[in-house]
């Protein structure tokens, strides 16, 4: 049981990054130096005009940086995660873990 | 709200499994374990048939073009497939390895230590390979192999060199292949 002084889970998670695409994108960030938007749009198995709309909500919060480029004649965009958005992740799979626990724990008890 | 827990269990789920992608993903090296593996046994040929210099000259300049090509390799891979790591630890622990092995080298004066050392050098190097991929296989190869350079360094038997190298060849060819068909699945 814990304690009406403790903070509940759910407070230690981040409107922004609370979604499947937008975790996926920062999950895929933080291991990878960086990564290309085509890439991103067939791991996360999303279109790309939803992973752009993703990309932009992160872009604006400051979690990612988008550079354009070309590789040959080809142009390429590769995402970066920001040292924010490292450790917005690092919070955010600290509280959806806590959070997961807590409710296992719960389901499972008599 | 029990779905709602049951969807960021979900949710959690996904993203674990994307960051296991993504690190099997990054975490193919079959190129350089194979190249710096074959450059290890033909070094072996090297001292056999011609000297130990013959050996040491193939090194210091077989070492730099091989990590030039895995340096290249690994630029045309992430243009190809659209993922990269960060370059620079992989190149600051390969200068390491190539600065200690020459260094130890030239100090043992053809002694016990101009062998054992640099394959010491060699085996902590792969380990910091390992934990930049996070593969306990190429940690523990790594491992075996400073484990060797050390006992090499002990016992000092006679043809260290070439066991040594023959150790770390054969391994380094085996867990490339292992990598590549690994590599081959996952596609």
């Amino acid at each position: 049981m814990s304690s009406p002084t403790e903070r509940h889970p759910t407070a230690g998670l981040d409107e922004t990054v609370h979604q499947r695409v937008r975790l996926g994108i920062l999950a895929i960030l933080s291991e990878a130096d960086k990564a290309t938007f085509s890439y991103l749009s067939e791991a996360l198995d999303v279109t790309n005009g939803n992973l752009s709309a993703h990309v932009t909500v992160l872009a604006n919060a400051g979690l990612v940086s988008v550079d354009k480029g070309f590789v040959g004649n080809r142009p390429r965009t590769w995402l970066r995660a920001t040292a924010n958005g490292r450790a917005t992740f690092r919070a955010e799979m600290a509280a959806l873990s806590k959070l997961v626990a807590r409710f296992q724990g719960t389901s499972q008890a008599p | 709200m029990a779905l709602e827990r049951s969807s960021d269990k979900q949710l959690l789920d996904s993203v674990e499994s994307a960051r296991r992608r993504t690190r099997s993903v990054l975490s193919t090296n079959w190129f350089p374990m194979i190249l710096f593996g074959l450059l290890a046994l033909v070094s072996v040929a090297v001292y056999q048939v011609w000297s130990w210099q013959a050996m040491a000259a193939l090194w210091v300049v077989g070492a730099p073009i091989a990590g030039l090509a895995t340096g290249f390799w690994y630029r045309s891979r992430a243009n190809e497939i659209g993922i990269s790591v960060n370059p620079i630890p992989y190149t600051i622990t390969s200068i390491a390895i190539f600065v200690g092995c020459i260094a130890l080298g030239i100090a043992g004066r053809g002694d016990a230590l101009s062998y054992a050392g640099p394959v010491m050098v060699i085996g902590l190097g792969y380990v910091a390979f390992a934990v930049l991929d996070k593969s306990p296989l190429n940690a523990v190869f790594g491992a075996v192999i400073a484990a060797v350079g050390v006992a090499v360094l002990a016992v000092r038997p006679s043809h260290a060199y070439a066991v040594t190298m023959l150790l770390f060849g054969i391994g380094a060819v085996v867990l490339g292949l292992w990598n590549l068909l690994q590599s081959r699945r996952a596609r």
